[in-house]
């Protein structure tokens, strides 16, 4: 059923509107005369933009955010991975469309950073990164980036050094992967919180990998999935357009996926584009059967098994259906859904979302977050059944990333 | 060798330790890359390919002559020259 959601004015009449004021206002107050002195840093979120890096704060009522100064204005921020533990830490993946990719640490809230590289420059027999696309820690501290052109690099000196996870990189099929027109990215990185040898990686447009042995072998894992041969791969097993996956924490077992929904008839029929599964990616069956829309990106879940999603019009259109930019939540792994509006009621917004540009954080209820195409982002501290617009217009969102603290 | 100086456009100053310019102890251009490597591997990732090319867009000047990339050995560096590294101008 499709609600019309109320909306959290609250964040709208946020305390810090201005975006470049630093530091809180111990004396400031939001719009309802509650004290925000308090309000730094339990839940954080960071936000990656074609220039720079963002990064709101608010307490565990996530109703007042303070928006600091940006940082690293003049990169692209790819991907950003908090620290669990310390809200000044911070490792990002920086891109640049003449000066290409690094990663980059800071330990200070961004003051200073300190840059890292996958591998030597001019290595030998490597392919090129073009950007880092995805960073992940595995539930013992091992780290994985995520590149373009498809690879996968695993570190476990908490980013010191790394090194190509050549299980994945040396797969057969690899000769007959095909780029999207993201380029060839593995974009999303999974391990099993319960026993991290599992793993599963998403590449577009190639499919699913999983191993079971902490990557010395790998499997393609897309039964169930419709190819598309408008990858251009000849490989049937490698023409699989996954644009995001999702773990359930709950069940490592089952795992949903955002696929790209592609044309499959003269007629014009179109594939189904989310799906799960409930074998750890041995196959795959469509939900999405009461969605208005199935093209999209980005897909999350939250600690409670909570699935979000957040339909485009199509691949040949990005952007939300009618200038109404809706999440769909389902509580039930995708039997049945509830779509909520989440910008604002007398503006429409004809922009979209990116594949990395939602998110959850762990609070009760869940926070939502997701950052448009345009500049925008919208907050929902009730799992998604009311929203509000945090303050300020970015560049177009690469990526959203949250993380709760204290 | 040849004492010669590189200048390093403002985004990439963090590559190279904070500073604009910096120097090196080359006489020959084609060495320039393999230490900007050693010295400082991000600042190379920046402005090199895996293969060792200038990145598609970046610009290398000499004593602000334009090379379009780096000559196998074939200029000599002089005490005093001056490496510039700089951004193609790319786009509208």
């Amino acid at each position: 059923m499709f609600l019309k959601a109320t909306r959290v004015y609250a964040i709208d009449r946020v305390v810090s509107s201005e975006i470049g004021a630093s530091g809180v206002d111990p004396d400031r107050h939001d719009g309802y005369g509650r004290d925000v002195s308090r309000a730094i840093d339990r839940t954080v979120l960071w936000v990656g933009t074609r220039k720079g890096l963002h990064r709101f704060a608010s307490d565990g009522d996530r109703r007042a955010w303070r928006a600091d100064p940006p940082l690293l204005q003049k990169w692209n921020v790819d991907a950003i991975l908090p620290d669990p533990d310390d809200p000044d830490r911070l490792l990002v993946g920086t891109s640049h469309e003449a000066w290409g990719t690094t990663l980059r640490e800071t330990a200070d809230g961004g003051e200073t950073w300190e840059e890292s590289l996958l591998r030597p420059p001019a290595e030998e027999g490597g392919h090129p990164i073009h950007r880092i696309w995805q960073i992940a820690r595995g539930p013992t501290g091992t780290l994985y980036a995520g590149v373009d052109e498809a690879a996968l690099f695993e570190s476990e000196d908490d980013g010191r050094t790394w090194a190509e996870v050549e299980g994945l990189s040396r797969h057969p099929s690899r000769p007959h992967w095909m780029p999207g027109a993201g380029g060839l990215c593995l974009h999303t990185i999974l391990v099993d919180p319960d026993d991290p040898a599992r793993m599963w990686v998403g590449i577009s447009a190639v499919g699913v990998f999983f191993t079971a042995d902490g990557g010395e072998t790998w499997e393609a894992r897309n039964e169930g999935l419709p190819p598309m041969r408008a990858t251009g791969s000849p490989d049937g097993d490698a023409m699989f357009c996954v644009h995001k996956i999702a773990l359930d924490p709950a069940d490592p077992d089952r795992l949903f996926l955002q696929f790209h929904a592609h044309t499959m008839t003269p007629d014009g029929e179109r594939s189904s584009g989310v799906f799960r599964s409930d074998d750890a990616a041995a196959s795959w069956r469509a939900i999405d059967g009461d969605l208005p829309r199935r093209f999209g990106f980005p897909m999350v879940v939250s600690e409670k098994g909570e699935l979000f999603v957040a339909p485009l019009v199509s691949d040949a259109n990005r952007v939300f259906d009618e200038g109404r930019p809706v999440v769909w939540r389902s509580g039930d792994g995708g039997e049945s859904w509830q779509g909520f509006d989440i910008g604002p009621p007398d503006e429409p917004v004809y922009s979209g979302v990116l594949r990395d540009a939602m998110a959850v954080d762990g609070l009760e209820p869940t926070g939502v977050y997701l950052g448009t195409t345009g500049g925008d982002v919208f907050a929902s501290a009730e799992a998604g059944e009311t929203w509000g617009r945090l303050p300020g217009r970015l560049p177009r969102v690469l990526c959203v990333r949250s993380a709760t603290y204290g | 060798m040849a004492r010669v100086t590189l200048e390093v456009p403002p985004i990439l100053r963090d590559s190279a330790d904070g500073d604009s310019t910096v120097e090196l102890d080359i006489d020959r251009l084609d060495a320039a890359r393999e230490e900007i490597r050693r010295r400082w591997p991000a600042l190379a990732t920046h402005v090199f390919t895996e293969e060792g090319k200038l990145r598609p867009h970046v610009l290398l000047l000499h004593n602000d002559r334009l090379l379009r990339n780096l000559p196998a050995g074939d200029v000599d560096l002089a005490d005093g020259d001056r490496l510039e590294i700089v951004q193609a101008v790319s786009g509208g």
